[in-house]
């Protein structure tokens, strides 16, 4: 007589709900909608230019102002404050002027408008500390032979 | 290869009652985090001067920023300047007793509602400053799904006063949210490494040498905001005097990225890929100071799951006859 057969667990029945359709749908809702909180297309490091830039804020006397205990802001932010304000730069000038490109008094006046901005919105808890002027800097930087230039300007001062 | 082809088996995982309780009041303690900005930084303060602990985790400040002169989001309908007005004060006690709610399993298509309006509505007005952040969009649509969750369950099973049970919650099973939440994490990491190939025109990989510039600005960013500087200089000058490597030391996480709905497939698989994950935040949090914590906490809670596998292993453990 043949020995018993071996237990096989019942195949569990395909249920084409148990497939993940919300994942799909907001996949694709943050690809379309790039930008809408919740929602995002997650853009942060998607590109690797030849180029790369930070920005900081100093005193007159270039005393670097650290800019979370002085003022609650992060240089990553002023970064994106630039940026915006350098779009909005180019669409005045016509689209067909690249960023890096735009006049250097187009560029100034962007950096005083985020001097204006971190001012207003961060004011500094120990005004004391700002010696003179308020001063942001650019640095940036580019690989060349084998070693990482940096550049630093001067973009404006309040 | 019998343990490869377990963890290829579509076999999502069906959480115990107790398991998905666990998450929610996990959850509930990162979505605290989330507004209080940390609260697991000031625990400490909480023993040492209980008042002013009590007063940083939950009496956290409003936002700082009074128009919205780049909207975002659905600041392009709506002013949402109010959430920082006189109203404040109890908007954010509502928020807590939600938070409360919804650790305890109540009233949860309400007080997820409400976590949730609170939640764009705030975000929304900070992102309309003219940048855009992205620590808190994970934890925001997962917070979306599970109000969907909570809102589809019920509605779908049409049972007597099942109104009722959709209002209290009362026998509402936390799988159907537990399960999109999980969704609504995968996709954004689905989504993160799409974008990585859209944007760059499918040049990511063949740009990746310049990764080198990032880890610099990174530093410099940190030592400007913070005056501390990350611990990436050694792993930045190998890798800056060996380009090729940069895209051996991305491409394990883009492919994370990409196929991260398999963390969908089976417990074990979203165990090994959560970890995977975790570890590209760790390494990428050493090196630059980009932590993205509560991408990480989400994945601890739904993905690796820390309590079922030690009952998991318990019970294995109990059931194996004693050797003689």
């Amino acid at each position: 007589m043949d020995p018993d057969p071996p237990e096989v667990p019942p195949r569990k029945k395909f249920n084409w709900l148990r497939l993940p359709w919300l994942a799909l749908v907001f996949t694709l809702i943050c690809l379309k909608a790039k930008e809408f909180f919740p929602f995002s297309h997650f853009p942060m490091y998607s590109r690797f230019p030849a180029a790369s830039t930070c920005l900081y804020l100093a005193d007159e006397t270039d005393q670097v102002l650290f800019s979370r205990p002085t003022f609650d802001v992060a240089s990553s932010t002023l970064k994106k404050i630039m940026g915006t304000k350098l779009k909005a730069a180019k669409k005045a000038a016509g689209d067909d002027v690249a960023l890096d490109e735009l006049p250097e008094a187009v560029r100034q006046k962007a950096g005083l408008e985020v001097l204006e901005w971190v001012m207003a919105t961060h004011p500094p808890k120990d005004p004391a500390v700002i010696h003179g002027k308020l001063r942001l800097y650019e640095l940036e930087y580019r690989v060349k032979d084998g070693k990482i230039e940096t550049t630093r300007t001067l973009i404006a001062e309040k | 290869m019998k343990f490869l082809r377990s963890i290829f088996v579509w076999d999502p995982p069906v959480f115990a009652g107790w398991e998905l309780t666990i998450m929610r009041v996990l959850f509930a303690g990162l979505l605290l985090n989330f507004f209080s900005n940390g609260w697991w930084n000031f625990l400490p303060e909480l023993l040492t001067s209980p008042a002013e602990g009590f007063r940083h985790i939950f009496l956290f400040p409003p936002p700082t920023v009074t128009s919205q002169p780049h909207p975002h989001g659905i600041a392009n309908w709506f002013d949402l300047s109010f959430i920082r007005g006189d109203m404040f004060p109890v908007l954010r006690g509502l928020l807590l007793v939600s938070i409360g709610l919804y650790a305890a399993g109540l009233v949860l298509p309400l007080s997820l509602g409400y976590i949730l309006w609170f939640m764009v509505c705030l975000v929304s007005l900070r992102l309309s400053q003219g940048y855009t952040g992205h620590s808190g969009q994970v934890v925001g649509l997962g917070v979306l799904a599970q109000w969907l969750g909570c809102l589809a369950g019920p509605l779908w099973k049409r049972e007597p006063g099942w109104w009722r049970a959709w209002l209290l919650s009362r026998g509402v099973d936390f799988a159907l949210p537990a399960r999109l939440t999980r969704e609504a994490v995968v996709a954004a990491y689905v989504v993160a490494g799409v974008t990585k190939l859209i944007a760059s025109r499918g040049r990511w990989l063949s740009e990746a040498p310049n990764f080198v510039l990032q880890m610099q600005k990174a530093s410099d960013e940190t030592w400007y905001s913070l005056a501390f500087r990350p611990n990436g200089e050694g792993v930045q000058a190998w890798l800056l005097a060996h380009p090729w490597a940069c895209m051996l030391f991305l491409l394990p996480g883009l492919l994370l990225e990409q196929a991260a709905f398999l963390m969908l497939f089976n417990r074990r698989m979203s165990a090994l890929f959560a970890l995977g994950l975790v570890s590209f935040h760790l390494v990428l949090a050493y090196l630059m100071n980009l932590s993205f914590l509560q991408n990480q906490v989400a994945l601890w809670v739904y993905f690796i799951n820390v309590p079922g596998w030690l009952v998991l292993w318990l019970r294995e453990r109990g059931s194996q006859p004693e050797r003689s």
